[in-house]
């Protein structure tokens, strides 16, 4: 009641005004249009927002200069609102204006119409308001929220009592809360419990008036998930800058937090890694040095960094460093490069080293990175690897010479020899297991690295306590220092040493030992330092003395043989004397005989006889001369002779023996000389001669020849018998050969085996040509000696 | 008469030899053994010696060397007899006769050295 009274009153003061004056004047655009819509009255106001002044009159519904819906199209003045029929009043209306300077302003426009009591429109009332300001900033806002929804990150308001008050989609996206779902709960709804406090100080610190940065925490998202998140929370202030609220903007930072990680993770490997992981600059300034690198070189990382690498590298070594570092700068890897490094303490040490360029974010290379390992173990393995390779070479050598030779001494000698080098003794020996009419004694057999005289001095060794076991338990025996010993001062080495020669300090001894188990000998090394040999070099000695043992078990074995083969050709020319002996009875009866008895039967029966014992006795010749042979034991009797004239004899006496064969002789006129054994050569035409008449039963004629052609004599003899095949003229000559088809001739296959092996020794050739059942040819040629020779040996 | 003293171990070629020289009228004193021969023979000196090389209690050879140099021998002829063919070492003998021998052959040299 009281507030209509008031208004009443105001009313009735304010028709006291002067309303045209007051219209004119006033800051809100008034214009009016009559009945038709022809523009009658306008302000001044309204004149500034159209920018122009119309006539009155001559303008209808408005005078702007152009019209156009809000969205910009062009909007013809008959169809504007303000063209509108009755029953349209009080509405109000944007619209957009061009001015003729063609800015442009955004109009709401109220329409008021001026009726009669008829209710019939006398006139159209319109006020103006420029809504160009209000629209600007509308822009402004829809530009913001639209920045705001289209971020990535969740941009959240909450009032000062921590009620969420907007949601974008980036919110949406990280929490999973729909806007809808998230707006009027509390900001806590993604807190978690543990963190609530972080809120309040948020809160605290909002209130005075101060931003929150970058914070990394964990919120929660609808599903309780926890998400790392960055949060930046300003204050919000109303116009009068009063704190009304905060603003939040989170950002899901689980990636960067995995980058993070990855890093941790990675230094962390190179923490731990036993490798020194070390990186320099271009200048080869240490810039990091780990653990690994902490416990390779000694330094810590403290006292290193920033030092020069070439602190860890040897002298002698420094233009390495050059090497890799022209190699980095040119952004090249350096793979597992072999080298020495120093120690802090000097020490220097092999290591393998792999270097390589590290390139900032545009790929510039700004330093290297370097991984050293310590490879002292593998070199010393290699080293190891090395020595054994070249001890098995030794092993190798020793072994092939050792089986190559059959005799002992030599075998025993290299064996010394080279296990004395293999083990570093001062002086090695090998000492036979024999036996003598006092016991048990050991033989110097062999000595490397001290002249026999000192060894034999010596006398030889003696079952003491310290042989027993190489010697009879065939224990390897190895000490490092003789003089700790038990046994050392009572009977050690043996009968003492003579002090001036050598001492033993160190001691090495191994049985060789036979396959029978019987200890052949032993290997005994010493030197004067302690601590000489080594398990390796005992190992070696073993396997060469076993290796050695089964040599001198074959050396015995063929030595064994050798006297067999020797005792075969002692009982061959044993067997040959005593059967040559009743021969020499049987022979001279029988030609006593034969001179006596004129009986014809008697004498025939006698020729008969001795013809026989001459076979039986070229026989036994034959025999034992294959085994003086063999035994390389056959003299000869070198002289120059004419073989012509040899030839001739043998001719003449053999015509008068052989009944069954005539025997053709082609020997020439003129003496030939050559230098052999007369008897020997002799025989072997013999056997060729009665070789041709026994392999040529059939035939009459048997035929030898001489030939002489530049510097060499040729004898031949040739038959016309059964002939050789090609593969009895291949076996021929072969000791105990006799052809397939030649049974029922005697024989014992020996003939031509001495007759080439007569002829070879004259430096001769023996030959055959033969074509089966048509004949055989058999030749050999020698060398012709001058007559210059022969007198000279005459003189 | 000339007198032939041999050294023979084997009986059967000895009684052939003496039978042989003892038919040719020489003066034939036979020795099986080389000690015997030596403990025989002190002052002795024959005409010819036969030795054979090979005896059970010492060599031809070596006795051949024996009276060789020896003064009151040294003169007198030594025929060596084997059954090994070739003798390299004659250690100064006159002659050597291959065992088996032919009978005339073995004549003919003792002959020749005593003529």
């Amino acid at each position: 009641m009281e507030q209509e009274f008031e208004k009443e009153k105001v009313t009735n003061e304010l028709w006291g005004i002067d309303f045209p004056e007051y219209f004119e004047n006033s800051p809100i655009g008034f214009y009016i249009c009559d009945a038709r819509g022809s523009l009658t009255y306008y302000n001044k106001a309204a004149a500034e927002l159209w920018g122009r002044k119309p006539v009155p009159g001559s303008e209808y519904w408005s005078g702007a200069w152009k019209l156009f819906y809000p969205d910009g199209t062009p909007m013809p003045a008959e169809e504007s609102p303000m063209a509108a029929g009755p029953g349209q009043e009080n509405i109000k209306s944007e619209i957009l204006i061009e001015r003729p300077d063609g800015s442009f302003r955004m109009l709401l426009v109220f329409f008021r119409p001026q009726l009669n009591d008829q209710n019939e429109l006398q006139a159209r009332h319109f006020t103006l308001i420029d809504i160009s300001e209000q629209q600007r900033d509308h822009v402004k806002q829809a530009t913001l929220s639209a920045i705001v929804e289209s971020s990535d990150d969740a941009i959240i308001s909450k009032d000062l009592n921590g009620i969420i008050t907007s949601w974008n989609r980036g919110a949406e996206r990280i929490f999973g809360y729909s806007e809808r779902e998230a707006l009027g709960q509390p900001i806590t709804i993604l807190i978690p419990e543990e963190r609530l406090g972080e809120e309040q100080n948020i809160i605290a610190s909002i209130r005075n008036g101060n931003r929150v940065k970058h914070i990394d925490t964990i919120r929660l998202d609808k599903n309780g998930r926890e998400i790392p998140i960055s949060v930046t929370v300003s204050p919000i202030k109303n116009a009068y800058g009063k704190i009304v609220g905060a603003s939040k903007v989170a950002r899901d930072i689980s990636d960067r937090l995995q980058i993070v990680e990855k890093q941790a993770m990675l230094s962390a490997i190179v923490e731990s890694s036993d490798d020194a992981i070390i990186s320099k600059n271009l200048e080869g300034i240490i810039m990091s040095w780990n653990r690994g690198a902490e416990q390779l070189f000694g330094y810590t990382e403290a006292e290193i960094v920033g030092k020069s690498i070439t602190t860890l590298i040897p002298k002698e070594r420094l233009n390495e460093e050059n090497i890799i570092l022209d190699r980095i700068r040119n952004g090249k890897k350096v793979d597992h490069f072999e080298t020495v490094r120093c120690h802090k303490s000097g020490r220097k040490f092999p290591v393998s080293i792999t270097v390589s360029p590290i390139r900032d974010a545009k790929g510039t290379v700004v330093g290297a990175s370097k991984v050293a390992r310590d490879i002292s173990v593998q070199v010393e393995s290699q080293e190891a690897m090395e020595k054994y390779i070249s001890n098995l070479e030794t092993l190798n050598t020793v072994g092939k010479s050792i089986s190559e030779n059959l005799d002992v001494q030599g075998i025993l000698q290299r064996v010394t020899d080279a296990t004395t080098k293999l083990t570093g003794a001062a002086f090695g020996a090998f000492f036979y297991n024999t036996t003598d009419e006092k016991g048990d004694s050991f033989k110097l057999f062999t000595l490397s690295g001290a002249p026999r005289e000192t060894m034999e001095q010596l006398g030889m060794p003696r079952h003491t306590e310290m042989f027993i076991p190489t010697f009879v338990e065939k224990k390897v025996v190895r000490i490092d220092d003789i003089r700790k010993f038990a046994g050392h001062g009572k009977n050690v080495p043996h009968n003492g040493l003579p002090k001036q020669h050598f001492e033993v300090v160190s001691y090495l001894a191994v049985p060789v030992i036979a396959k029978s188990g019987a200890v052949i000998g032993g290997l005994l090394y010493g030197h004067p330092e302690p601590d000489v040999f080594t398990a390796e070099a005992e190992l070696m000695v073993v396997n060469i003395a076993a290796q050695a043992a089964v040599s001198l078990d074959n050396s015995r074995l063929f030595e064994q043989v050798k006297s067999f083969s020797d005792k075969k050709d002692e009982f061959i020319a044993l067997a040959s004397h005593e059967l040559k002996t009743p021969l020499t009875t049987i022979k001279g009866y029988l030609q006593v005989l034969c001179k006596k008895d004129n009986d014809p039967m008697s004498k025939l029966f006698l020729n008969k006889s001795l013809y026989q014992v001459e076979k039986l006795n070229s026989l036994i010749e034959d025999l034992l001369n294959m085994s003086r042979i063999e035994a390389g034991r056959l003299d000869f009797n070198l002289e120059l002779f004419d073989i012509r004239e040899l030839l001739v004899e043998i001719l003449e006496t053999f015509s008068y023996s052989a009944t069954t064969h005539e025997v053709i002789g082609n020997l020439g006129n003129e003496p030939v000389l050559v230098k052999g054994d007369r008897q020997r050569i002799e025989q072997a035409v013999l056997n060729l001669l009665t070789n041709a008449i026994k392999y040529s039963p059939k035939a009459e004629k048997v035929y030898l020849s001489l030939e002489v052609a530049g510097k060499r004599v040729t004898v031949k003899v040739r038959d016309e018998g059964m002939g050789l095949t090609r593969e009895q003229r291949e076996q021929l000559f072969t000791r105990f050969y006799r052809a397939e088809n030649t049974k029922g001739i005697s024989g014992l296959g020996l003939g031509l085996y001495l007759t080439k092996q007569i002829i070879e020794r004259h430096k001769g050739e023996i030959r055959v040509n033969s074509e089966y059942d048509k004949g055989s040819e058999f030749s050999f040629s020698l060398p012709i000696r001058t007559k210059k020779m022969k007198k000279e040996k005459a003189v | 008469m000339k007198e032939i003293f041999i050294v023979e171990d084997d009986d059967g070629i000895r009684d052939l030899i003496e039978f042989l020289l003892v038919s040719q009228q020489y003066i034939v004193k036979t020795f099986p053994t080389a000690r015997s021969f030596k403990n025989s023979i002190s002052g002795e000196t024959p005409d010819l010696f036969l030795l054979d090389i090979m005896l059970p209690d010492g060599n031809g050879l070596e006795l051949c060397k024996d009276l060789k140099n020896n003064s009151s021998t040294s003169n007198i002829p030594v025929v060596l007899m084997s059954a090994h063919a070739d003798i390299s070492r004659m250690e100064g003998a006159d002659d050597f006769i291959a065992k088996p021998f032919d009978v005339d052959e073995l004549l003919n040299r003792i002959e020749k050295q005593l003529a």
